[in-house]
């Protein structure tokens, strides 16, 4: 086969394979019936767009005596690709002298699979309480072996409770290579399925596919760490050797190894891997990630695992820091889903409640448990009872109304435009399935329309919707995705539901309204330019980065159900221009970002011991939660107040913001008012429920206008192209 | 009135001729003979006669070591042929495969970007616009390409629309991963309209594209960009680590082309750490990107671009046989409008005009037609030396040379770089003319170690000089870095860190959290950043001495007292490293430490101390002979929370990186490097860099003396200096600005966290032309590999 010299050249080291995608998984509550195995293939079929042929899979997890659980004598399932002659019989002879006979249940050649490659599976039945580690010591000398000179073979699977199903094709193919898309031919209590976008395909080899199992854990995984060298460090210091190069595989053997070996709970597990920042840890957890601090995951990641340890079977998903991939959760009265887009649930159950875990948190629920951990502490209702109560557009013959529902975004956007260019009103687009890009390209501004068009949606749009938006006005009767309106020039967005991540980025005319909550990154970058400043009004919650790098505009979050956290961390940090409007409590240290807690109080420590600061002052402000700049101004002379805010506070391209916790004022209302009063009509909100918001503390925040001092003069500051 | 004309209201003086070129100082890249050069080519439109470089004009660079084979065929003359196509099936054809730079205006200050948009069309090729937003006099020209950056700073619907192609901006080659800033008092009318920001705001581009996070992230833009314009979209990378995966992943994900920035590519301004120590040569880049695109199927359909040092017309060539489709000019462009390689850009004093701030009423100007005109030239004095080059070469049409890197051979690079490029030598010498290996992996010189360019920047960053005490240092054009311009000193000079982009976002270190703590012993000993302050002169002035520990204690440090007076410095105890014989950390000793400490060639044993709590560590010196014996010795060193390898003990005969990197290896292979921890210490650290190449390959910790002295103005210990607040003041923002170097090369990798993600991931660096025996031996992957 056809391999990347280069990538294979042991000299180099081992190739780091890298890869995007999108990933599924799907857990029975107990009581409720097996998942067969249509529904894995439904829920990631849905969104191929998001991944190639070059590699799919699912693994499916049962543990044999179902609810009861007992089945510590169930055999371990080995699954191996080969590639040539003899390989079985090596795979064989490698393994039972350690492990005992190896039961052959045949080798099979995968009918459209990657060439040469067949796959082989056997049982193998071994006692005592270390067969676990015997048996995963000698698969990884066995498959080290086969991956020493170019690709001769691998053993991808061997724990007891579950099957993995994976090939170099689209998912349906992929099932269908495997024969498990026939109808409720295979069944099973947990379900999790992959499609891979790689960014290069070394010999297009299923090795590189996912799910990745280790015993009994596998994941899915959408994202590529920073931290993969030191992963793979501590694997290897852990004596595991063989490895296949992508960082899918070693988080799945960082999670087994963590449960199994280290024996953390899947908790303690979970908290290590998702790498929480240093802030307010706890002494326990701040020694635990000590300890397994090579296992900790950093940079961008959506994980979708899946653990079964014969009592119990449990559906995790972990999240990175900043929340850098999608990732949704689902719950209706039979089952917990994970997904990367909206659609992928909602064709399964188009009522469940859907949420998105927070940035840096974990998802867990168990078949016998149930949920455990959310990944938000927040009301998950939130996120889609706005839209529950209207899910469908109210009737305005003068739209022309088309069915989305089998038509491609090019199809659609060529519709939007003809109907524009034919001077009519506007359109209906039904059933929309996760069609990204509508609108994208259109304005009113050029061809021959009226200069004003309506876009109503009902559906699930997907990514990308009306950006560029240049005067359309859209109404969506549904939750939207990721990347609405970037770049929007003018006109409108209504949503009547709630929106993903990165919404409205670099908006610089025009409104958006969202009825629900919105994401990550929302507003970021939004900038006043000419006319009436832009603006995005939000119905419910924010999360992190609300308003980044703001430059202009108005952002509004109304938190009409009141939620204990209206907004997550990192509001407007690096803003230089416009204004965030935040109704209920928002804390100082959620706002732009600051120092870490220890390090401004060594520096006023150091202060004291040759007494520039007093003892007095430094008690009073080590005492307190925080240090914050107010803090510090209330208790220390001028010079010592402007040093710390140089050193720790601010930065040549970056100052604190102002903020100011009171209700809305008169010069306030006139900025904001007709727009307020805009948003509820639209949604028709009571006139009571205005009246409260208008009675609400609000916290606001905008940029210094004037420079911090203790910086250089603004003429000097460089140009940075 | 147009934006350009408005520019210039008011009495200027027009520049219509070049500025003798001055001295250089340093060691530079841009000499003067490629300066002029390309000042007789854009003065004649001609070949020169000189047609390669001259042997002394060669650096150490890759390319500078690969040569075009002559093997003359007769009467080609006639029929050689220059035109390329932009992109398959497209209809745009260029007489000559070149493309100008991706200059903004803001980095260029108009009447250049006008020149530059003008002559591409007068000549048919290409040029780019940069994230700047359109001129109308740029938008009014067709031969030019629109950019879509993180920013979308002059993006709307109709500004899409003008130009040949669409640009998505990922990174540039002087700053992989790196964003950019325009102060607010620089964001003038003019810029405010063609970027569509508002006055006196700052105009922030976020490091990385905050809807792409991922390749098929990528891929959704592409479509989305196609589906809005229906035209061919290009993708611009820096040159990094995973360049072959990235640019196999963006032909994957439909787009036209690429456009790889190089390191040592010019820039208006970017932090000097990421400069010169982030993103790979374009040599390598081009060749590994042109193999695994060929090896994928991928490569036909598909234009590379390569950029980065592109100084004569035989660059464009080489770097074309060894994969490029298309070479881009952007400092050249820039020296044939008059660039005098002062590197001053970022400061708005550009003595040839060309990137000033942009004012009205400005004294001097570059005038447009001249400007033109030399571009003009420059592109066809580029084109028939070219074609004077291809006689020789024996081949007619120069798209055809594409990827034949039979029509290039090397002299003096190592087997390794060799394969990489696909390059066979060439007769006669054929040795690698590299250092001996004995010679590299010995502590270096001291006397080697500090060039005038790098105290300058120490002492910039503490504040005794500059004005931006602090912060970062920022400069500005391509960078003169080891080890192809200045000579490497220290195996870190080889070493290169990552870049992210495409596969996985880069960071903001200004605008988003990135933890550079460490801990020494457990999670008690908490150290604010990953280095310390150690080796101070014994015969430091008490004053200064107090200076040190006052700021270990204030910036949560720790402070390796070594040789000099612990006396003088009890007050400020909390955060010291102390000789086991002194009182404080006597209680500490063990029968542990009295068999360690009896044993022939000992080192000695020091506990270091931290808010009231104390560990205790080994210190030993950087060689084999140490490692050995700590490995050996492990299940009787359980007292000891790890070892300072010391580079500078007298018997150290082996440089940190090598010493950190076995003994990381070692204790990983046996289990232990959970509970040991590696620290290094030398007065040969000289900044950043090292610090964060050293804890990549291994290290928990760095300790440095001599750089905090020079930086501080203080380089001879024993002087006294003046010591008052300003001396404390100058330690603290050196402190400061090293954290926020750390953090820029640290959110330039999409690395959030130094003490889990940056510790001993050898991953994060590559190799550049170094001996591949060391570079084994540290665990590096060489560049071009992914």
């Amino acid at each position: 086969m056809e391999l990347d010299n280069i990538a294979f050249d042991r000299r180099f080291g081992l190739p780091n394979v890298k890869d995007g995608c999108g990933v599924f998984g799907m857990l029975r509550k107990s009581g409720s019936p097996m998942i067969p195995s249509s529904t894995a293939i439904n829920g990631i079929s849905c969104i191929k767009y998001r991944g190639s042929n070059l590699g799919a899979g699912y693994a499916a997890f049962l543990t044999d005596g179902k609810e009861t659980g007992v089945s510590g004598n169930a055999p371990y399932r080995i699954q191996a690709f080969v590639a040539g002659e003899g390989v079985v019989e090596k795979i064989q002879a490698a393994l039972e002298p350690h492990v005992g006979h190896v039961d052959s249940l045949g080798t099979r050649h995968i009918e459209g699979g990657a060439s040469e490659i067949a796959v082989w599976e056997g049982h193998l039945l071994t006692q005592g309480s270390n067969s676990d580690a015997i048996l995963e010591k000698a698969v990884d000398a066995v498959n080290e072996s086969l991956f020493s000179d170019g690709f001769h073979g691998r053993i991808f699977s061997y724990g007891k409770y579950l099957t993995v199903y994976k090939e170099v094709g689209y998912p349906l193919e992929v099932a269908q290579m495997w024969g498990i898309d026939q109808k409720q031919s295979n069944e099973a209590d947990m379900w999790i399925a992959h499609t891979r976008q790689p960014t290069n395909s070394p010999g297009s080899l299923p090795i590189w596919s996912h799910p990745f199992a280790s015993m009994n854990t596998a994941i899915v995984h959408n994202g590529d760490i920073s931290s993969y060298g030191s992963n793979m460090e501590l694997l290897n210091s852990w004596g595991l050797k063989s490895h296949v190069g992508t960082d899918s595989e070693v988080i799945a053997r960082l999670l087994d190894h963590l449960l199994r070996v280290e024996g953390l709970t899947i908790r303690e597990a979970a908290t290590v891997l998702t790498n929480p920042f240093e802030r307010n840890l706890s002494a326990e957890v701040k020694n635990l990630l000590y300890k397994y601090r090579g296992a900790r995951l950093d940079g961008p990641f959506a994980v979708v695992a899946g653990y079964a340890d014969g009592t119990d079977t449990y559906l995790v998903a972990l999240t990175d820091r900043s929340k850098f991939r999608p990732l949704l959760a689902g719950e209706d009265d039979h089952y917990f889903y994970l997904a990367s887009e909206e659609n992928q649930i909602r064709i399964q159950s188009p009522k469940a409640k859907i949420w998105t875990p927070e940035p840096g948190s974990f998802f867990i629920a168990s078949l016998k448990q149930g949920l455990i951990e959310a990944g938000t502490d927040r009301d998950r209702g939130l996120q889609t009872s706005a839209l529950n109560q209207s899910l469908s557009a109210p009737q305005t013959p003068a739209l022309r109304k088309m069915d989305a529902s089998a038509m491609g975004f090019k199809e659609i956007n060529r519709e939007i435009s003809a109907a524009y260019s034919r001077s009519e009103e506007g359109v209906l687009i039904e059933n929309c399935k996760g069609q990204r890009y509508l609108g994208i390209g259109f304005s009113t501004r050029a061809g021959t329309g009226r200069g004003r068009f309506k876009i109503q949606l009902t559906g699930f749009p997907g990514n990308c919707l009306a950006n560029l938006n240049d005067g359309a006005s859209f109404e969506v009767y549904g939750n939207v995705a990721d990347d609405l309106a970037d770049t929007m020039h003018a006109g409108s967005v209504v949503v009547h539901g709630s929106a993903r991540d990165v919404t409205g980025q670099a908006l610089q005319g025009g409104h958006i309204y969202i009825r629900g909550t919105v994401g990550n990154r929302a507003a970021i970058q939004m900038r006043e330019y000419e006319g009436e400043p832009p603006f995005l009004i939000v119905g419910e919650t924010a999360d992190d980065y609300l308003g980044e790098y703001m430059a202009g505009g108005v952002v509004m979050v109304l938190n009409l159900s009141d939620s204990h956290k209206p907004a997550r961390n990192y509001i407007g940090t690096g803003m230089v221009g416009g204004r965030i409007y935040i109704r209920g409590n928002v804390s100082e240290d959620q706002i732009g970002l600051l120092p870490q807690r220890e390090d401004v109080l060594h520096y006023l420590y150091s202060q004291t011991l040759d007494g520039v600061v007093s003892k007095d002052a430094y008690q009073k402000i080590a005492s307190a939660d925080y240090p914050s700049v107010q803090l510090i101004s209330n208790y220390l002379p001028r010079e010592v107040v402007m040093r710390v805010l140089t050193l720790f506070f601010a930065t040549k391209y970056t100052k604190p913001v102002l903020v100011e916790r009171r209700r809305l004022d008169d010069k306030d209302m006139k900025v904001v008012g007709d727009r307020l009063r805009d948003f509820f009509g639209c949604f028709g909100l009571s006139d009571d429920l205005l009246a409260k918001v208008l009675g609400s503390t609000f916290t606001i925040i905008r940029p210094r206008e004037e420079k911090v001092e203790g910086n250089v003069p603004p003429q000097e500051t460089p140009i940075e192209e | 009135m147009s934006a350009a004309n408005n520019l210039n209201r008011g009495r200027t003086i027009e520049v219509v001729g070049y500025l003798p070129i001055p001295p250089s100082r340093t060691k530079e890249f841009w000499t003067r003979w490629k300066i002029q050069h390309i000042r007789q080519l854009s003065t004649t439109g001609h070949a020169t006669s000189e047609l390669t470089i001259p042997l002394a004009e060669r650096t150490a660079r890759v390319l500078d070591k690969v040569y075009l084979r002559e093997r003359a065929l007769p009467d080609q003359h006639d029929r050689i042929s220059t035109t390329v196509r932009l992109a398959k099936d497209s209809p745009v054809e260029l007489a000559a495969p070149l493309y100008l730079g991706d200059m903004s205006f803001g980095a260029l200050s108009g009447i250049p970007n006008i020149a530059i948009a003008r002559a591409a069309d007068h000549s048919k090729i290409l040029a780019g616009t940069g994230e700047g937003g359109l001129l109308k006099e740029v938008a009014d020209c067709s031969r030019i390409t629109v950019q879509w950056a993180s920013a979308r700073f002059g993006v709307s619907i109709s500004s899409l629309l003008k130009g040949e192609a669409v640009v998505i901006k990922i990174g540039q080659g002087a700053k992989p991963g790196i964003g950019g800033h325009l102060p607010g008092v620089k964001v003038t009318e003019p810029i405010s309209k063609t970027r569509r920001v508002p006055v006196g705001k700052d105009a922030v581009s976020p490091a990385p594209h905050h809807d792409i996070y991922s390749i098929e992230d990528l891929g959704q833009r592409i479509l989305g960009l196609q589906e809005a314009t229906k035209k061919p979209i290009f993708v611009k990378v820096g040159a990094t680590n995973y360049i072959p995966y990235i640019a196999s992943g963006i032909a994957r994900m439909g787009a036209a082309g690429i456009i790889i920035d190089g390191a040592g590519a010019g820039t208006g301004a970017a932090p000097s750490v990421v400069k010169d120590n982030v993103g790979v040569p374009i040599e390598f880049a081009t060749a590994s990107v042109d193999a695994i695109l060929r090896k994928e199927g991928l490569r036909e359909n598909f234009t590379v671009i390569s950029a980065g040092r592109v100084s004569t017309p035989e660059d464009s060539l080489k770097l074309m046989a060894l994969g490029a489709d298309i070479t881009s000019l952007g400092t050249a462009t820039l020296m044939a409008m008059g660039c005098l390689m002062v590197h001053k850009c970022h400061i708005g004093y550009c003595p040839a005009v060309l990137t000033n701030k942009i004012t009205p009423n400005q004294a001097r100007s570059l005038s447009l037609q001249q400007s033109t005109s030399w571009v003009i030239n420059l592109i066809d004095g580029w084109t028939e030396e070219m074609k004077l080059l291809m006689e020789l070469m024996g081949v007619s049409d120069v798209s055809a040379i594409t990827g034949r890197r039979d029509l290039l051979y090397h002299r003096g690079l190592n087997e390794e770089t060799a394969t990489i490029l696909g390059l066979a030598p060439g007769e006669g010498r054929t040795d690698s003319d590299s250092i001996g290996e004995h010679i590299m992996l010995r502590p270096p010189p001291e006397q080697k170690l500090w060039s005038s360019h790098r105290t300058g920047i120490l002492m910039d960053m503490a504040g005794t000089t500059g004005k931006f005490p602090g912060e970062s240092e920022i400069s500005s054009m391509g960078t003169n870095n080891p080890p192809f311009i200045e000579e490497p000193v220290r195996l870190a000079d080889w070493l290169v860190s990552d870049g992210a982009q495409v596969t996985r976002p880069s960071i903001d270190p200004y605008r988003e959290e990135i933890e550079i703590s460490t801990f020494i012993g457990g999670p008690g000993l908490r150290l604010s950043s990953p280095f310390f302050f150690t080796h101070l002169p014994k015969s430091i002035s008490v004053n200064l001495l107090r200076a040190f520990a006052k700021t270990a204690v204030g910036m949560g440090l720790l402070f390796d007292m070594d040789e000099t007076d612990g006396g003088s410095v009890t007050d400020f105890s909390e955060r010291l490293i102390s000789d086991i014989t002194n009182a404080a950390g006597s209680r500490l000793k063990s029968a542990r430490l009295d068999w360690y400490l009896s044993s022939p060639g000992s080192a000695s044993a020091v506990s270091a101390a931290a808010d009231g709590g104390a560990i205790l560590l080994l210190r030993s010196t950087s060689s084999r002979s140490s490692i050995a014996r700590i490995v050996a010795n492990l299940g009787k060193l359980g007292a000891f929370a790890g070892v300072i390898l010391d580079e500078d003990e007298p018997t150290s005969d082996l440089q940190l990186e090598m010493a950190v990197s076995l003994l990381d290896r070692e204790l990983k292979q046996r289990g232990q490097r959970g509970r040991f921890n590696v620290i290094a210490a030398s007065n040969g650290v000289r900044g950043t860099e090292d610090i964060f190449k050293l804890i990549a390959l291994g290290a928990d910790c760095v300790g440095l003396g001599k750089s905090a002295l020079l930086a501080i103005g203080a380089e001879e210990g024993d002087k006294e200096v003046v010591v008052d607040a300003k001396v404390s003041q100058r330690l603290e923002n050196f402190v400061a600005a090293t954290q926020k170097d750390i953090k820029l090369l640290a959110g330039a990798a999409g690395i959030s966290n130094i003490n889990s993600t940056l510790t001993g991931n050898r991953e994060l660096l590559r190799s550049i032309d170094l001996e591949p025996a060391i570079r084994m031996e540290l665990g590096v992957k060489p560049a071009g590999v992914s």
